[in-house]
């Protein structure tokens, strides 16, 4: 037997003894994520920021090891882009699905658990609140208050629509509800169509108002009153194995180090004085 | 009559170039072929640090894929030396180890002269400790070689 046979016969011997010694190790088949507070498209955000969760669903499609999703929601919603798009990255994945909704899961926070296969919440969970909002600050008095005279030279006539510096105008306003209204129709649509309702039905359901997690069952808007346990009850009856679970990350290293005091306290102010004076006509679900 | 010539083998230390080299080859095999199983677990099952300090369950999953790991990289070299004195890379650098003196080590010197394989506290200090002190020192052996009285070497033939 010639040195290039045994060097191959020993490579091919050690991965094979690679390949038994990963099979048995006890793995999670199950992953968790976190979807908490405000959710935002925007990758560095105190809430959930939707383009993470979408790499991090992504990338559990490629682990032939999970099996089962379980969400855990508590969020009043936030942005609806970012809604759409973790509902999105939800529905791509082809394994079980299943929320459970905690404090509360609302607006954007409910689409997402809506795009799951099983929906659990605690009889005290707030949920529902289906509606989108379109808010924008105006200070215009203020600045006639001061004497201060706002002009902006636009290419069109909408470019400024929403602008904090002067009055909405009653065909900008009729603009922005429109387009309220468009994406109200798409929240309904997405939650009929993933909680198997018809539109009239959620729509009756879609005047923003929130319920608990009994009258919620009782609406069709969760399938079962429970906790995580429950959840993974459910999935191990649906996969038929047990169930051990994981957590996905909700934090970067990077993060985690600049979670010091005065970086939150300045984060927070400049944010708060940013997202009021530009929140110009931004899409809230 | 024709002359009779006479060919002369004689065993000089390996450069650094190529023992680096040939190591590299070996990593890329390694990495490849042997780990790969284990290696591609671990990395899906990776999450941030913090998490790992929150699931105890996880991190013992995880070092125990990283045991099996540095084992199978420590049988690797073992295995290969052992029975070819040459793993891979060396062989395709035409590397050889031999003992003190030119002649095929045993089973214990392959094994100690590879401590630095293993890649758990406290043999991973090896691999800084190791290099550094052939640095300093200018020795064309490392520690666990001094210690295994092992040597990388190429075989050059002289004729005559």
């Amino acid at each position: 037997m010639s040195k290039y046979t045994k060097a191959a016969g020993i490579i091919i011997l050690l991965y094979v003894i690679a390949l038994l010694a990963a099979a048995p190790l006890p793995q999670g088949n199950v992953a968790v994520l976190h979807i908490d507070g405000v959710l935002d498209t925007s990758r560095h955000t105190d809430g959930t920021s939707s383009a993470r969760v979408v790499d991090q669903l992504d990338a559990l499609s490629g682990n032939p090891a999970i099996r089962g999703l379980i969400i855990e929601v508590d969020s009043p919603g936030g942005s609806g882009v970012a809604a759409w798009e973790i509902a999105q990255a939800v529905k791509r994945l082809n394994i079980t699905r299943v929320a459970v909704i905690r404090g509360v899961g609302a607006s954007g926070g409910y689409w997402v658990a809506s795009a799951t296969d099983h929906v659990i919440a605690s009889p005290f969970s707030i949920v529902g609140s289906i509606g989108v909002t379109s808010s924008y600050l105006e200070i215009s008095q203020l600045l006639q208050h001061y004497g201060i005279t706002y002009n902006e030279i636009t290419s069109g006539t909408y470019k400024d629509m929403g602008s904090p510096f002067k009055q909405l105008a009653p065909d900008e306003e009729v603009l922005l509800r429109q387009a309220v209204q468009q994406a109200q129709q798409s929240f309904v649509a997405a939650v009929a169509q993933n909680r198997h309702m018809t539109e009239s039905t959620v729509e009756s359901l879609a005047d923003g108002r929130i319920f608990l997690g009994d009258e919620a069952l009782s609406l069709g808007l969760i399938d079962e009153i429970g906790t995580q346990t429950d959840a993974v009850a459910y999935l191990e009856s649906q996969l038929n194995s047990t169930v051990i679970t994981y957590e996905l990350p909700t934090d970067t290293w990077y993060e985690l180090l600049s979670q010091g005091m005065a970086t939150r306290l300045g984060k927070g102010i400049g944010q708060g004085f940013a997202t009021g004076l530009l929140a110009q006509a931004s899409i809230k679900t | 009559m024709g002359k009779r010539k006479v060919v002369t083998k004689i065993l000089v230390h390996a450069p650094i170039g190529k023992r680096l080299l040939a190591m590299a080859l070996d990593l890329l095999i390694l990495n490849t072929f042997v780990i790969a199983p284990l290696s591609s677990r671990v990395m899906a099952l990776l999450p941030a640090p913090q998490v790992l300090l929150h699931d105890v369950g996880l991190a013992s999953v995880l070092s125990t894929y990283t045991a099996t790991m540095a084992a199978l990289i420590f049988g690797y070299f073992v295995l290969m030396e052992f029975f070819l004195q040459q793993s891979p890379g060396k062989m395709a650098l035409g590397l050889l180890v031999v003992g003190d003196r030119g002649d095929k080590p045993g089973f214990a010197q392959i094994a100690m002269r590879n401590l630095n394989a293993v890649l758990i506290f406290p043999f991973l200090l090896l691999l800084v400790i190791e290099p550094a002190i052939m640095l300093y020192s200018g020795s064309p052996q490392r520690l666990s070689e001094q210690w295994s009285r092992t040597h990388v070497v190429e075989q050059h033939e002289v004729k005559a």
